[in-house]
């Protein structure tokens, strides 16, 4: 279908349309730009649209008209600029390479004696050289292959082998040590809120050594000032404990339920 | 001394190994002077004969031999496996073909045959498919890397050795 809506592009204008041909395509005739880039598709190159065009009109490519197939090439070439598509530099070699065999062709041959090649041979022999590999690779897709004409038992010839990953080699020292160091990292990067202490438990405790160091001892319930609230209740029981840890102070109770004092040691 | 015989352990390496089992590589592996090349072809024969009633064979490709399934189980295969559409593209085809016909070919070479670039992502995938590799440079400037396909190339078309692909002649006229 597209090949058929592009011969009719390429012959200066015939469609055909429900079997009807159509000499005058519309001018608002709607070729979608993606169809066309599908028709440059087909082809291969600038050979097998030449090998096409050729084929087309039954051409014998001994004795190539390189005239009109020069033009269909340009016209070719042409609408492709007009679609703005990028077309392959190759596809513009070739229509320099035509241009020049034909000008050649116009061109007198200067001497009888001399032996000019034809210079249409050297396109003829590479198009014959062409359409053989064109051939070749038609055999070869016909060929049997694995996983659609025959099949190879395991996972022998998984063609796209998935890639065998490599596991690296590594020490579980190595693993421990990178750890580490990723601890230590961390560790910079952390971050310490760091707030003033409103009371401080090293100050309570040399305030409450200095009470006891004027009196030798004092009632437990004295150390207390209920005005600082919990949090000065707790911070002065801290330092008792701190103090009594570092061996400072001793707590005496002389029987139980009785009252606690807090004597120098 | 072996503990099974000759045939089972040649039955178990082919089907083990991820590819076909050349008898060099068989011989290699055995490592047994007094094991010939012969012995583990007449071998190979004789498990074929046992598989004779079976749906798979031992065949010989390229790089050695490796079990195929008989013809007439594709329908159960293919729904087991689903190995995409199997399509190559015309330039894929051609560009394969070239390289397999006129090897050793460069790049250049492919390209004046094709009269256009010759698509890197074709020679990529021919070289990861390890169909094609550089079997040589060409002594001209930029010394070209020449290809060459490679067994897995044939083996992939169930073939021998190159001249088992099909005969292409020269053409006269289209």
């Amino acid at each position: 279908m597209l090949i058929r809506l592009w011969d009719s592009i390429l012959n200066n204008i015939t469609a055909i349309y429900n079997g009807r041909t159509i000499s005058d395509i519309p001018d608002d005739l709607f070729i979608p730009p993606e169809h066309l880039h599908v028709i440059l598709e087909e082809f291969e190159g600038p050979l097998d649209l030449l090998l096409y065009l050729i084929k087309k009109q039954n051409i014998d490519i001994t004795d190539l008209p390189i005239l009109p197939i020069t033009e269909q090439y340009m016209h070719y070439i042409s609408i492709m600029e007009e679609m703005q598509f990028e077309l392959a530099a190759d596809y513009l070699v070739m229509a320099s390479t035509l241009t020049e065999i034909k000008s050649k062709l116009l061109l007198p041959v200067e001497s009888e004696t001399e032996e000019e090649e034809d210079p249409r041979a050297n396109l003829i022999k590479r198009l014959l050289e062409y359409q053989k590999y064109k051939n070749a690779s038609e055999q070869i897709d016909d060929m049997s292959r694995n996983y659609r004409d025959f099949f190879v038992v395991s996972n022998a010839i998984d063609v796209k082998k998935s890639k065998t990953i490599e596991m690296p080699d590594i020490k579980i020292e190595l693993l421990k040590k990178a750890f580490i160091d990723v601890l230590k990292r961390a560790e910079i990067f952390s971050t310490h809120n760091i707030m003033a202490e409103t009371l401080s438990v090293r100050e309570r405790m040399t305030a409450i050594l200095s009470m006891i160091k004027d009196r030798e001892n004092v009632e437990f319930i004295k150390l207390f000032n209920v005005d600082e609230g919990r949090l000065g209740v707790i911070v002065t029981f801290l330092a008792l404990l701190e103090l009594v840890k570092e061996s400072l102070v001793d707590i005496i109770q002389n029987e139980s339920m009785s009252k606690i004092y807090i004597n120098i040691k | 001394m072996m503990k099974y015989s000759l045939e089972n352990t040649i039955e178990c390496l082919l089907l083990v190994s991820d590819e076909p089992m050349s008898l060099s590589s068989l011989i290699k592996i055995l490592d047994d002077d007094s094991i010939t090349k012969k012995q583990i072809e007449k071998s190979i024969d004789n498990l074929n004969q046992e598989y004779r009633n079976k749906a798979i064979h031992i065949n010989k490709v390229a790089s050695g031999y490796r079990f195929q399934a008989k013809n007439g189980l594709e329908a159960y295969i293919t729904k087991l496996k689903d190995k995409g559409t199997n399509k190559f593209s015309k330039a894929f085809l051609e560009t394969t073909a070239i390289i397999a016909y006129k090897q050793p070919v460069t790049r250049g070479d492919i390209e004046e045959i094709r009269g256009i670039a010759v698509n890197s992502n074709i020679i990529r995938t021919l070289l990861e498919l390890e169909w094609i590799k550089v079997v040589g440079h060409k002594e001209s400037p930029g010394k070209p890397e020449l290809f060459g396909t490679t067994t897995k190339f044939l083996d992939y078309f169930n073939k021998n050795k190159l001249s088992d692909l099909p005969e292409i002649s020269d053409v006269e006229s289209i």
